[in-house]
């Protein structure tokens, strides 16, 4: 274990990097330089434990949510608003596999260079497209086509999630460089996949405000 | 080493967290109402309470009538002049805060008093040649249920909870942080709706789990959904539309009134004479199949069947499903998921809406608790833990309802902060200049989910001076922003290259101007200097405990670095800063803790000696506690 000392701001005495200071109990400024991972204490990865995850942000949220320094001093309630907007990032960046996907690659150190486009998912978009063109949200049986749409679209999602995840933990053993900007290939695919999404999302809300 | 306790009194605690009866702050929950308002408070076993008037009566009619002279009339006798004076007498002003002409004609064109445009944008109210604004209206609301209150808990507010619905957006938060501040009144927190019901259901019901809570006011609609679970109420999606309410199925019935009464040109008197029978025969098709009335000012009768009723508002109640259909998408929950679905406001009183949410929730909903009281008592219970009078065991998470963004290059929104990001948060984005040697940059921050800026609300335009004149793209600005507990924004930006920050004054495009505020303060402006004057000393008591708290553990793991001399030193600097603070002078206390800052550096600096020590020969603090 490492011997990461600080001096408290309060009581100035040292006290071990950590949420409150080890003699007088008074928040302590955030370490700026503390990732998303290290602040739920994981280690950097794809596969994380989503449950635990929550679980996690709830109780650090039950320690530094600014509602517990409203009667404390203004430094305290500044100290507290800190740490709850980067916790709130953190977990929202961690929760979504594309974001968290996206900060790993950063977390690993990977430089974002726009990655170069590739013609096989290219022609993939084309054929997408064209299937969303075709339901008109305003005839009768577009709520069940819609549906069947987005299971597919779901499930070439997932198995989209699937290969991410499965490159990442290649590269976590293998440290290849390679691997990371194939992973970033796959990121504008994912994007992609949220794009379309998004967009069943808009069309079955037309559809469903229509039907009744 | 029990330093403290032979320098502080019996029951005086400085230990955080703890708060001993007479440091017990007198505090209220608030729900400030489209068609009524309430405000509750913790009783003796903990449980909330709405404060009644004198009469017993525990809703105020948020009605405010201005007459010939004096000050105005709040409530039940301003209501009571509804039909004598119609032109003064202001009704659901909720539906104008924070709302430009334009909004309010385009949802009703038919307002009984007339409205003009006022400065800064938010409409006014025309009353002879007096013009009114929303933000007043509502103050005399808050002022009402302020004296109230303060009436049965025997004394000044410490602070209070106003509850605002989900769907507002920061216009209409602002303009309800104003009206507090019009009123005299230390807004602690401004808290959703629907999350406020929650907190009731969650506290005093039990309830865990998954619920949605569908909430029809008089003039808005929020649909929330909130995970219960070990006192954390955390709001997974929320939506709503902050223009429908039972207001407008009150309107349906107005409108049909006049027709058939054949009156082409309606004066207030009528309309009000109409919202008055509208609404009571709104409420007893409730329970009756038909129900038979006089018509407004004629001895004629009218008649209507439930059926007829419900034909004529079904297509604004059903407006409200797609909405509970888009947040459970939102949060990613099936309905089957949910735990039960709770209704919230007077509106779900009706049979119809009652139907309808349980045939697309596939469950029958709660009403276990007064659907008119709930909120205001979840208030109450928000309150109590934030003014810090039990070491609170609950926690709500909130989100905010609408996307946030800046306008860009023709006409299109990049979203900064996306609809359903729990709060507080703070979200950046970079932006370049587009021609060289550009050194201003005009940003437009608007709300909402439409993808043209024209077509979401604008919130603040502000221009970005004094960047360096750079080559086209060279220049990094980053612009930022930031969501309070309260939902409300505010805007930074920063020229990334040079450092060059810029505060930006924002002025809501649906605000007050600061100088109308101050104009509005006038009234309670002796008021207002106390109230500061109080705000300033609590500040520095509250920093004077924390300081003394600090050098009592700092003593207790550290004392014996000091001789006995210091240690009387030491203990004498923290009697002085103890007398200061019972006192009343800020200044005094903020003095004494600069004082007791120098006298004990030396002992600051010894403890970290230590520390150091202790590191070199590797051994953790841990190892000597």
């Amino acid at each position: 274990m490492s011997f990461k000392n600080s001096v408290c701001w309060s009581c100035r005495g040292v006290t071990p990097a950590g949420v409150f200071c080890h003699t007088c109990d008074t928040i302590l400024p955030m370490d700026p330089g503390e990732n998303f991972f290290q602040l739920f204490h994981m280690e950097p990865a794809f596969d994380l434990d989503l449950a635990a995850l929550e679980q996690h942000y709830r109780e650090l949220q039950k320690k530094l949510h600014p509602d517990f320094f409203a009667q404390r001093s203004a430094m305290e309630r500044r100290i507290s608003m800190e740490r709850v907007i980067r916790l709130n990032e953190a977990w929202q960046t961690l929760q979504d596999p594309l974001l968290r996907s996206g900060y790993l690659l950063q977390t690993l150190g990977w430089q974002a260079v726009k990655p170069e486009p590739d013609p096989e998912f290219l022609y993939e978009v084309m054929a997408l497209r064209e299937t969303l063109e075709e339901v008109n949200p305003m005839e009768s049986n577009a709520l069940s086509r819609l549906a069947a749409l987005r299971s597919e679209a779901k499930a070439r999602m997932q198995t989209t999630i699937e290969k991410v995840s499965e490159m990442f933990r290649v590269y976590l053993t293998e440290k290849n460089g390679e691997i990371l900007s194939k992973i970033a290939r796959y990121l504008d695919r994912m994007r992609y996949h949220r794009r379309y999404l998004e967009e069943l999302d808009r069309l079955e809300d037309q559809a469903f405000e229509q039907e009744s | 080493m029990d330093v403290l306790l032979d320098i502080l009194e019996p029951g005086q605690s400085v230990l955080p967290h703890q708060v001993s009866p007479a440091l017990r702050k007198r505090v209220v929950g608030i729900d400030l109402g489209t068609t009524f308002s309430l405000v509750a408070a913790i009783g003796v076993e903990g449980k909330p309470l709405c404060i009644p008037d004198e009469a017993g009566n525990v809703s105020l009619p948020s009605v405010v009538h201005y007459g010939q002279n004096g000050s105005p009339l709040v409530g039940q006798a301003a209501r009571a002049k509804l039909l004598s004076d119609p032109e003064t007498t202001i009704s659901s002003v909720k539906r104008y805060m924070g709302r430009g002409l334009e909004d309010i004609y385009k949802k009703s064109p038919n307002t009984p008093h007339g409205l003009e445009a006022g400065e800064g944008g938010m409409v006014r109210i025309v009353m002879g040649d007096k013009r009114v604004s929303p933000v007043e209206v509502s103050a005399e609301i808050l002022k009402a249920l302020k004296q109230r209150a303060e009436d049965a808990l025997g004394g000044t507010l410490h602070g209070v909870v106003i509850t605002v619905p989900a769907y507002f957006d920061d216009a209409q938060r602002q303009a309800t942080k104003d009206a507090a501040r019009i009123a005299g009144l230390e807004v602690m927190r401004l808290l959703n709706e629907p999350t406020s019901a929650a907190l009731a259901y969650g506290l005093d019901k039990g309830r865990e789990g998954l619920y949605a809570i569908y909430d029809l006011g008089g003039g808005t609609f929020d649909i929330s959904l909130l995970k219960l679970e070990k006192g954390v109420f955390q709001v997974m999606a929320t939506g709503g539309d902050s223009a429908l309410g039972g207001d407008d199925l009150d309107q349906w019935l107005v409108n049909r009134l006049i027709l058939e009464l054949g009156v082409e040109k309606p004066d207030s008197g009528l309309i009000q004479a109409c919202r008055k029978v509208a609404r009571e025969v709104k409420e007893r098709l409730s329970n009756e199949e038909t129900v038979e009335f006089s018509m407004p000012l004629s001895l004629a009768m009218g008649r209507i069947t439930r059926d007829e009723f419900e034909g004529g508002i079904r297509e604004l109640v059903w407006a409200t499903i797609p909405l509970c259909r888009r947040v459970l998408k939102d949060a990613g929950i099936e309905k089957d998921a949910l735990q039960g679905v709770v209704l919230v406001g007077g509106s779900t009183r009706v049979p119809l809406v009652r139907r309808m949410v349980a045939e697309f929730f596939c469950m029958e909903p709660l009403i276990d608790l007064d659907p008119d009281q709930v909120v205001a008592l979840g208030a109450a219970h928000q309150a109590e833990a934030l003014a810090g009078n039990e070491r609170a065991e609950m926690l709500l998470l909130d989100v905010t309802p609408l996307s946030l963004g800046v306008e860009t290059m023709g006409d299109l929104v990049e979203k900064i902060v996306p609809r359903n990001s729990p709060i507080p948060t703070a979200r950046g984005q970079e932006f370049t200049t587009f021609k060289d040697g550009q050194t201003a940059m005009a940003i437009h921050v608007v709300q909402g989910e439409r993808e043209l800026a024209s077509q979401c609300r604008s919130l603040a335009r502000f221009e970005l001076r004094g960047i360096p004149a750079m080559t086209a793209g060279a220049a990094r600005i980053l612009v930022t922003y930031q969501v309070d507990a309260d939902g409300l924004l505010t805007v930074s930006a920063r020229e990334e290259t040079t450092g060059i920050e810029q505060s930006i004054a924002i002025k809501p495009s649906y605000g007050l101007s600061d100088d109308e505020i101050a104009d509005m303060l006038q009234d309670a402006m002796r008021h207002g200097t106390t109230d500061m004057l109080a705000r300033l000393l609590n500040e520095a008591k509250v920093d004077a405990e924390r300081v003394l708290a600090a050098a009592g553990a700092a003593l207790k793991e550290d004392g014996d670095l000091l001789s006995d001399g210091e240690l009387k030193q030491v203990k004498a600097v923290m009697v002085a800063l103890w007398d200061s603070m019972q006192g009343d002078s800020a200044e005094k206390i903020n003095e004494a803790v600069v004082q007791m800052d120098n006298k004990t550096r030396f002992f600051a600096q010894r403890r970290m000696d230590r520390s150091l020590q202790m590191a070199m020969t590797g051994r953790k603090v841990d190892d000597f506690a």
